[in-house]
């Protein structure tokens, strides 16, 4: 294992409002009146977390709504 | 002038730390046994928590690959970005990064912006920096290639177990510290404990260099090792000033015993030197002188007896005999003696019994016995010698089994209960036998002999007369199968 120094460190692109937006509308892409109450609950907040700039809370509770669809939906 | 330090001998260096001192050895074994224990089991800990979390990112990262490979060969690139976005859109724990590019080393799938320029080999584990919206952390990747020049970075940020390792880390290094302060505290105090019980030691023992013979250990009464210590030491000191008084007692006694005969010898001489009238005088004088040294040299020849039974020397001649025979042919010795001081001579024996031990000597003890018995009786008394075989007696060492138990009884003078005591002291002779012939070296010879055989040897009074009893522990059936009749003669 090398631990390397770098000026420069990546930018990590999926903290972003934009991914936020991404995950919210891969939701809505499912069928939106099979949605369980849940789901659309954790979606709401998620993307409106992720308006106010609380990127990180949003995300959690958007990627939550997809494995509980996926986990649901085959 | 000379410099005395320069040759001075090293002088143990007074104060705290004597590098020499057993205890400061001590404390330095236990501190230093201590803290490598700690040591080990902290990082066995260290290990346990960090290590194992360590390892588990690698699992996971390479368990991922294997299937992210699987993907690549069903489904190439495009099948590659679906899952890995899939990846991305489900990862609730929010460390998870990817990236795929393409021979151009344009990006093509994952949530990093660029391939890292530090990471130029595939197939090793890196830790490097990652810009997050929040902060910068740490992540553990690592690259594989894939076919057609595409290149896959796997990793996860561990900044969670970062935080976590720097907590475990630095509690063991507390404790890393706690474990020294506690093993020097503990040196300390076995050094102090060892102090204390050596101290005492060698401040009795130097009291008793310096002649204070009487000094003795302090015994706490707590029955530990070092009452046990206290204990054997006393012991041994006791035996010690016993066998100082004793060669005291000989050295005395050997001065005026032998001092005796050889005043008398010389004065004889003397006197028949200067007054004898005719060589019969003289050739008489001379008799009795060479009767006198006769006597000292018996004298001598029964104490190197003694002191040669006592060292123990000739317990190598046991042998296992009858002793009734032996016990006989000393009987019709004595018998004779007895018919001629009028004494009548009784015995008790058994038909056989089987005893081992030094013929010899045991008839010799037996002969003391009754030559005492004989001479400290008046006429028309009974001797009786009696032997028996007591089955389960107690003995000495608190077992139980077969004993000899021999018997000389008499109806003579007797002895006070204090001369008892003192009966087999060499040259130890009771008032009233000053004036029978004799050195007093009989019963110490006979003591010594029933040691050598692991008895005891003991006086009662027999109202009127004394009996001298002997009682040796005999061997047990299972130890000797048969008995072997010795067929020596003399
Ligand atoms: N049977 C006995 N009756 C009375 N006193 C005895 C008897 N046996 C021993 N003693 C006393 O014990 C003393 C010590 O006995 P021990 O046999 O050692 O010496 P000893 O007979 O005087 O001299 P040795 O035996 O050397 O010729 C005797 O002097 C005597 O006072
Ligand atoms: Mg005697």
């Amino acid at each position: 294992m090398r631990t390397v120094p770098s000026p420069k460190p990546v930018v990590v692109t999926s903290d972003s409002v934009a991914f936020c937006l991404q995950l919210s509308r891969v939701i809505e892409s499912y069928n939106a009146s099979a949605l369980s109450p849940t789901v659309s609950r954790l979606r709401e907040e998620g993307t409106d977390l992720c308006r106010q700039g609380l990127v990180r809370p949003g995300l959690i509770r958007l990627r939550r709504a997809i494995v509980s669809l996926k986990r649901t939906t085959p | 002038m000379s410099e005395p330090t320069a040759f001075a001998p090293a002088s143990p260096q007074p104060g705290f730390l004597r590098l020499r001192s057993v205890s400061l050895r001590f404390a330095l074994v236990y501190g230093t046994l201590f803290i490598c224990s700690a040591v080990l089991f902290l990082s066995f800990i260290w290990w346990g928590t960090v290590g194992l979390l360590e390892h588990r990112v690698e699992q996971a990262i390479t368990t991922d690959s294997r299937a992210l490979f699987n993907i690549w060969s069903e489904g190439g690139p495009t099948g590659l970005t679906m899952i890995i976005d899939d990846r991305l859109e489900q990862d609730v724990d929010d460390n998870a990064l990817y990236l795929l590019v393409n021979k151009d080393n344009k990006w093509v799938a994952g949530n990093l912006a660029e391939w890292p320029r530090q990471i130029i080999s595939n197939d090793h584990w890196f830790t490097m920096p990652v810009q997050r919206s929040y902060a910068q952390d740490m992540a553990k990747v690592r690259a594989y290639a894939l076919p057609d020049g595409y290149r896959l970075l796997i990793g996860r940020d561990i900044s969670g177990r970062t935080l976590l390792r720097k907590i475990v880390t630095d509690t063991l290094l507390w404790a890393c510290v706690m474990v020294t302060l506690l093993a020097i505290g503990g040196g300390w105090l076995i050094r102090r404990l060892f102090r204390h019980v050596i101290h005492s030691i060698s401040r009795t023992t130097q009291a008793i260099t310096h002649g204070d013979m009487s000094r003795r250990m302090p015994v706490q009464g707590s029955d530990d090792e070092l009452d046990e210590i206290a204990i054997t030491i006393n012991e041994m000191l006791e035996r010690i000033s016993r066998l100082m008084d004793g060669v005291r007692q000989v050295s005395n006694a050997i001065a005026h015993d032998l001092r005796t005969p050889i005043t008398r010898a010389r004065t004889q001489l003397e006197d028949a030197a200067l007054h004898a009238k005719n060589e019969d005088e003289l050739r008489a004088a001379i008799e009795q002188a060479v009767g006198n040294l006769d006597n000292v040299t018996s004298i001598c020849e029964a104490l190197l007896r003694i002191a040669q039974i006592e060292s123990g020397a000739r317990r190598s001649a046991f042998v296992l005999f009858d002793l009734i025979p032996a016990l006989q042919d000393v009987c019709e010795l004595y018998e004779a003696v007895a018919e001629d001081h009028g004494l009548r001579f009784v015995q008790h024996l058994p038909d056989h019994l089987p005893f081992f031990g030094d013929r010899a000597m045991f008839q010799q003890a037996v002969a003391n016995l009754l030559d005492n018995a004989v001479k400290f009786s008046p006429p028309h008394g009974i001797i009786t010698l009696s032997a028996e075989v007591l089955s389960t007696a107690r003995r000495s060492d608190g077992t139980r089994g077969k004993m000899l138990s021999l018997s000389v009884a008499d109806e003579g003078i007797g002895m006070s209960e204090a001369d008892m005591a003192r009966a087999s002291e060499r040259f130890f002779r009771a008032e009233q036998a000053r004036n029978t012939p004799g050195s007093g070296l009989g019963l110490s010879l006979v003591q010594a002999i029933v040691q050598l055989h692991d008895g005891q040897l003991q006086l009662a009074s027999n109202a009127p007369g004394l009996i001298t009893r002997i009682e040796i522990p005999l061997p047990d059936e299972e130890t000797v199968p048969a008995v072997q009749h010795t067929t020596t003669n003399h």
